[in-house]
């Protein structure tokens, strides 16, 4: 019997850096053991300054990332604006929680820059319990190995190509001890002036 | 006749449903919208109201987007409007996520004017004061043009007027109405439509057109007035300004 979140196995890390954030995730789908896809999409653009990180159970992935593409149309209809990221993680976060007793078994990780430029991050659990930090979030099946690289490695205030690294690294590092996430990466840097989105070469296995 | 207007789920003698009849009355006393469909793009104008002094004209938007791909215009009771274009908007997200595709320009003509006939059914409510006017193109890129009025009824066109003179600017429209026309003579014939019955001229005048694959857009002032001068410099000079004026108001 196998704890939801942990049949398809998944790696999010999300880093603040000097006027940019960075969200990165391993790329594979699982089942169990059985590894049946190495280019499997978590992270998802919301828009130019927001990115959403899906961990957990792939079909409720897709699902979550449909219903919050689906809120977020809504929202630039009618609001004629894009959403906040502080506002965004609200959103996730309830839509979470009205399934408080059957749970969407996904904990998500967003990042984004608010309009004034400011890096924003935050990571919930499968109910939409939100936590802040200036500094970094986690979520997957290795998230003890992601903490524990992301407090060696952490520095305040990197700039977008040294956030890259570290980014890069701690995500790699954390997914090689990790049975179930990895078979190689995907990190976005997200700045002022646009995203760069870059692929990692990680171990095949 | 008299008593026959009162309820919405009577028919009167005649066969007539009085409030949907009334309904088209408010639609008639709207500001007017024009939509032309081009060959490969769609002009939606419509006929700005003045904003009282204090008023911010930014919140008086008449033209809608439903979707990246669908915007409509609308005459009648604003209010109306607004229930119905959010009920249209969600729907229109409703059938991306379960059918992963956009709905097509049809499709929402349909649904919405579904949503305006069952109101003329059911009692205890009235029917929605509005028309519009649906424009957009579906997945193929194909532009339609749609109208819906408080009925129920829909249809495609390619060019109609809604709201105020609306028979006035469908007759224009008709007398110079030419399929092959491009996007530029597709703006200039809505605007020359629009002028016969504004008070003001271009500044009066909102205009926005949809291309396939790109949102919706609204075309500056100044575009407007230089358009809005070439047509009446036309006009005058092919001598058919005065008689043109004339027909169109009254």
């Amino acid at each position: 019997m196998s704890s939801p979140t942990e049949i398809n196995g998944a790696a999010c890390i999300a880093m603040v850096g000097k006027g940019c954030v960075g969200i990165a995730a391993d790329t594979r789908l699982g089942m169990q053991a059985m590894t049946v896809g190495t280019d499997f999409q978590k992270i998802f653009k919301m828009h130019d300054r927001l990115y959403v990180g899906l961990p957990g159970l792939a079909t409720d992935v897709h699902t979550i990332s449909a219903t919050m593409r689906f809120k977020l149309n809504l929202f630039k209809l009618r609001e004629e604006r894009d959403i906040e990221p502080k506002a965004f993680s609200t959103l996730i976060s309830n839509t979470l929680y009205e399934k408080r007793f059957a749970p969407w078994f996904v904990e998500p990780v967003v990042a984004g820059l608010d309009k004034d430029g400011a890096p924003f991050i935050s990571a919930m659990d499968l109910i939409g319990a939100e936590c802040f930090a200036k500094d970094f979030v986690v979520s997957g099946t290795c998230p003890d190995n992601m903490y524990g690289m992301c407090e060696s490695m952490y520095k305040p205030d990197q700039e977008p190509e040294a956030l890259f690294e570290t980014l890069a690294q701690c995500l790699l590092s954390a997914v090689d001890r990790d049975a179930i996430s990895g078979w190689g990466g995907i990190v976005h840097i997200i700045t002022a002036d646009g995203v760069t989105s870059r692929r990692l070469r990680g171990r095949p296995d | 006749m008299a008593g026959y207007d009162r309820a919405l789920t009577i028919f009167a003698p005649d066969g007539r449903l009085k409030q949907v009849e009334y309904a088209m009355e408010a639609v008639k006393k709207g500001s007017a919208c024009v939509a032309i469909r081009g060959k490969e793009s769609i002009i939606l104008a419509v006929e700005r109201r003045s904003a009282a002094k204090l008023q911010e004209p930014r919140t008086l938007n008449k033209i809608c987007l439903l979707d990246d791909h669908l915007a409509l215009a609308f005459a009648g009771l604003n209010a109306d409007a607004r229930v119905l274009v959010n009920r249209a908007r969600v729907e229109c997200q409703s059938h991306r996520l379960t059918v992963e595709d956009s709905p097509s320009v049809e499709y929402m003509a349909r649904f919405i004017a579904t949503i305006q006939q069952r109101y003329t059914q059911r009692g205890g409510r009235r029917p929605f004061g509005i028309s519009l006017l649906l424009c957009g193109h579906d997945p193929d890129g194909t532009p339609r043009l749609f109208q819906t009025d408080p009925a129920g009824t829909y249809s495609a066109w390619k060019a109609n007027a809604v709201g105020r003179q609306s028979k006035t600017l469908r007759e224009f429209l008709e007398a110079r109405y030419d399929e092959d026309m491009d996007e530029a003579g597709c703006v200039s014939l809505a605007v020359r439509a629009l002028l016969e019955i504004v008070e003001s001229g271009a500044k009066s005048i909102e205009i926005a057109i949809l291309r396939a694959g790109t949102e919706p857009e609204m075309v500056p002032e100044a575009v407007i007035q230089a358009v809005a001068t070439a047509a009446e410099a036309d006009a005058d000079a092919a001598g058919g300004g005065p008689a043109a004026a004339a027909a169109g108001s009254e």
